[in-house]
C-alpha cells in the first residue's frame, strides 16, 4: 500500500471539515462535565443474581430462536441426494452415467427419486428447497417426484424441458436426432422448448414423442377426447409427416467376447461408423472411425457427419477427439449452420469435462452470436450465465441474468438468474 | 493542544513551614492515569477527557462521518473505558486501548443501524444526516459522497478504510485498534480500498478526485 503524504492525500480536506464540525458538535468542555456527572451518579457494580429471572428468560428466548431457526433452515435448505445403491452423497454439477447393463438410482431427501437407465448420462445441475434441476444429456431416466406444494422440479433434455409438480414418468432423449420420448405414468408434466413453445401438458397414460430436428410431435394414449382435441390442434400447427423412430439403444457386448462391430469395421470402417452412429452405438462408431483414421474421416466428412462424429467421440468420453471434430467442422464449414452447433458442443465440453468456465462462456457466446434464434439459444444463454458466474465474472453474469429473465421468465435457468439478481 | 492536566497547581506557602508541592502522578503518565481510573480517583475522568477526548472524537468521526449521535457515542466510549479499565493489563498502552474502545463503539453503532435498516428504510438516527451543503460545497459533497460509498462496505472494511486512508493511521496502530493481526488488517484494508475505488469511480463527486490522487496508486 502506498504511504500517504500531505501532498496527494485526497482526504485532507475531508479531515479538516470533519474536525471543524466535530469540535462544534461534541465540545470537550461539555463532555467533561457530563462525564463527571455520569461517573458520580453511576451505581456501584452489583453482584450478579445467580438465580434471577433474566438468565431464564434469555435461555427461553434463545431456545425459541434456535427452534425457529432449525424449522426455517429445514424449510429453506436445498434438497440433498444420494447416488447408487451404496447411497454415496451426490454433488450438484457432477456428470453421472449409468453403466451399460445397470441402472443408477438417485434418491432425494424429500423422497423423490430419479433412476438413470443403462447408458444414460445426466447431472443434477442444482437442488433447492422445493426440487432440483436435472440435465439429461442422453438416454432414459425414470422419475418419481413426491407431490408437495410449490414443488419445482425441472428436467432439461437438449432443447426440451420437462416441468414437474408431483408425478411418475419416464423420459428419454437422443442428442443426435434431438428426439424426446416422454411417457407419463401418473400425474401431469409440462413439456416445453423447441417447437413445443412455452409448454404442452402431458397427462397420465400419454406418450409424447417430439423431434426438434424434424419438428414432429406425436401424443398417443390417455383420455381419447383430450387426444382427439389435441390432435386437431396439432394438425393445424404441424406438418403431416410420420414420426421417426427413436434409435434403438446399443446392446451391451457380452462379457468375455470382443465387440462384434470391431472385427467387421476393419474392412469398411469408414462407412461403418456412420451406420453405427445411426443405430446409437457411439462407442462402436468412434472405434470404427479411429480404425478408418479419425483425422482422415474428419477431413472427408460432411458438416452433419462431423457433428455426429464429435458427438460419438464425446459420448465415448474421448474429449480431445470430440473437440477436434467440432473444431474441424468450424474450420471447414465456417458459414454452415452446424458451425454454431459445434460451438455449443465445444462450450459444453469446456464446461462439463474440462471445468474451463471462461472458455465455455466464450463458446456459448459464439453460439448465441452465430445462431441467436437457434433451438439451443435459451440453453446457451442460461449456461453462459452459469459459466460467467463460475468464472467469477459476476457483473457480466448479472447482465446475462437480466437478459435471461426478460426472455425466458420460466426457463430452466430462471431461478439461478433471479438469485444472481438478488430477487 | 494545551494540556490543563500538565499545569502544576500553585500552593500558597504556609507560614513558618516549607511548602511541599506534590504532583499528582495521574498528570504525568498513561500508566498512572489508568491506575487512577481504576481506583476511582475523582480527577481521573476529567484528565481522561483532556488528554484523549479529542483523539477519540477524531476516531469516531473518521469512522462514522458527520454523525448526529457523535456526542453521545463519545460519552459512551469514555464511560465504557472507565468501567472496563480494570481489564487493561498494561496501563502504558492506554492510548491504543482507548482507540480500540472507540473503534468497537463505532462498529456497534454501524451494526445496530444496519439491523434497524432491516425494519425501517432509514435508521432513525440517520434521518437528519443528509444535511444541507456548507459554504465549501466541493468538500462537503466529497465528504457526503465518501461516506455514502463507505455506507455500502461491510463494517470491518469500512473501519479499516477510515482509519488507514481518511485518518492516515499507521498500519500497526490501526490493526491494534481493530484488535486483529497486521496481516488480517492489510487484507481488510486491501479489500476496502479496491471496493471503494471501484464504487467511487461511479460517483461524480469522487471520480476525478480519487483518480487524481497519488495515494490511490498501489
Amino acid at each position: 500500500m502506498a504511504p500517504l503524504n500531505e501532498r496527494d492525500d485526497p482526504f485532507a480536506s475531508v479531515r479538516r471539515e470533519q474536525d471543524a464540525w466535530a469540535a462544534q458538535a461534541a465540545p470537550l468542555a461539555a463532555l467533561r462535565s457530563r462525564l463527571e456527572a455520569s461517573v458520580q451518579n453511576a451505581p456501584r457494580p452489583r453482584l450478579r443474581q445467580r438465580f434471577g429471572l433474566r438468565p431464564l428468560l434469555a435461555a427461553a428466548a434463545a431456545l425459541v430462536v434456535v427452534c425457529a431457526g432449525v424449522l426455517w433452515l429445514r424449510a429453506t435448505a436445498p434438497l440433498s441426494f444420494t447416488v447408487g445403491a451404496a447411497h454415496d452423497t451426490g454433488s450438484s454439477g457432477v456428470w453421472l452415467s449409468a453403466p451399460a447393463g445397470d441402472r443408477l438410482p438417485l434418491q432425494f431427501s424429500d423422497g423423490s427419486s430419479v433412476v438413470l437407465e443403462p447408458q444414460c448420462r445426466a447431472r443434477v445441475a442444482e437442488t433447492h428447497a422445493r426440487g432440483a434441476q436435472i440435465v439429461v444429456e442422453s438416454g432414459r431416466v425414470q422419475v418419481e417426484v413426491v407431490p408437495r406444494a410449490e414443488n419445482r422440479w425441472r428436467l432439461s433434455l437438449g432443447p426440451f424441458s420437462v416441468q414437474v409438480v408431483g408425478t411418475r414418468f419416464g423420459v428419454a432423449f437422443d442428442p443426435v436426432t434431438e428426439e424426446l420420448l416422454l411417457e407419463v405414468q401418473a400425474g401431469k408434466v409440462l413439456a416445453s422448448g423447441c417447437h413445443l413453445g412455452d409448454g404442452r401438458p402431458v397427462h397420465a397414460g400419454e406418450r409424447m414423442r417430439a423431434s426438434c430436428k424434424t419438428r414432429r410431435l406425436e401424443i398417443v394414449g390417455g383420455d381419447p377426447e383430450r387426444s382427439r382435441l389435441e390432435a386437431t390442434a396439432r394438425t393445424e400447427a404441424m406438418p403431416e409427416t410420420p414420426p421417426a423412430e427413436l434409435p434403438a439403444p446399443a446392446k451391451p457386448a457380452a462379457a468375455g467376447t470382443a465387440a462384434p462391430s470391431s472385427v467387421d469395421l476393419a474392412a469398411s470402417a469408414g462407412v461403418k461408423w456412420r451406420g453405427l452412429i445411426a443405430r446409437g452405438d457411439y462407442k462402436g462408431a468412434f472405434a470404427a472411425a479411429k480404425l478408418a483414421g479419425f483425422e482422415r474421416e474428419c477431413q472427408s466428412a460432411s458438416s452433419a457427419e462431423l457433428i455426429a462424429l464429435g458427438d460419438a467421440a464425446r459420448f465415448s468420453a474421448q474429449t480431445a477427439a470430440a473437440e477436434h471434430a467440432y473444431l474441424t467442422l468450424r474450420r471447414r464449414f465456417p458459414g454452415d449452420g452446424r458451425a454454431a452447433l459445434a460451438a455449443f458442443s465445444l462450450a459444453r465440453i469446456a464446461f462439463d469435462q474440462r471445468g474451463a468456465h471462461t472458455a465455455a462462456a466464450r463458446w456459448f457466446e459464439t453460439y448465441l452470436r452465430e445462431s441467436p434464434g437457434g433451438p439451443l439459444a435459451r440453453e446457451a444463454l442460461g449456461r453462459l450465465m452459469e459459466s460467467l458466474q463460475r468464472s467469477g465474472q459476476t457483473e457480466r453474469a448479472r447482465a446475462v441474468a437480466e437478459d435471461y429473465v426478460g426472455r425466458h421468465p420460466r426457463g430452466p435457468h430462471a431461478e439461478l438468474a433471479r438469485r444472481l439478481l438478488g430477487e | 493542544m494545551s494540556d490543563p492536566a500538565s499545569r502544576r497547581p500553585s500552593v500558597p506557602p504556609i507560614s513558618g513551614r516549607v511548602a511541599i508541592v506534590r504532583h499528582l502522578p495521574i498528570l504525568e503518565t498513561d500508566a498512572a492515569l489508568a491506575e487512577a481510573l481504576r481506583s476511582g480517583h475523582p480527577q481521573a475522568p476529567a484528565v481522561l477527557v483532556d488528554r484523549y477526548g479529542e483523539h477519540l472524537r477524531c476516531v469516531l468521526v473518521r469512522v462514522l462521518g458527520k454523525d448526529p449521535e457523535l456526542n453521545d457515542l463519545l460519552h459512551d466510549v469514555l464511560v465504557t473505558a472507565i468501567q472496563a479499565v480494570g481489564r487493561l493489563e498494561d496501563g502504558a498502552a492506554l492510548r491504543g486501548w482507548l482507540t480500540s474502545v472507540a473503534v468497537f463503539t463505532a462498529k456497534a453503532a454501524i451494526r445496530k443501524r444496519a439491523r434497524r435498516r432491516l425494519f425501517w428504510l432509514t435508521a432513525p438516527e440517520e434521518i437528519d444526516r443528509n444535511e444541507a451543503p456548507s459554504k465549501n460545497d466541493d468538500t462537503s459533497e466529497a465528504l457526503r459522497a465518501t461516506y455514502a460509498v463507505l455506507d455500502g462496505l461491510p463494517a470491518d472494511e469500512r473501519i479499516a478504510f477510515a482509519l488507514r486512508f481518511i485518518d492516515g493511521m499507521e498500519l500497526v496502530d490501526a490493526a491494534q485498534a481493530c484488535r486483529v493481526s497486521l496481516s488480517t488488517f492489510k487484507r481488510r484494508v486491501g479489500r476496502a480500498h479496491k471496493k471503494f475505488v471501484e464504487r467511487a469511480r461511479r460517483v461524480p463527486a469522487l471520480a476525478e478526485w480519487v483518480e487524481g490522487a497519488e495515494a490511490w496508486r498501489r
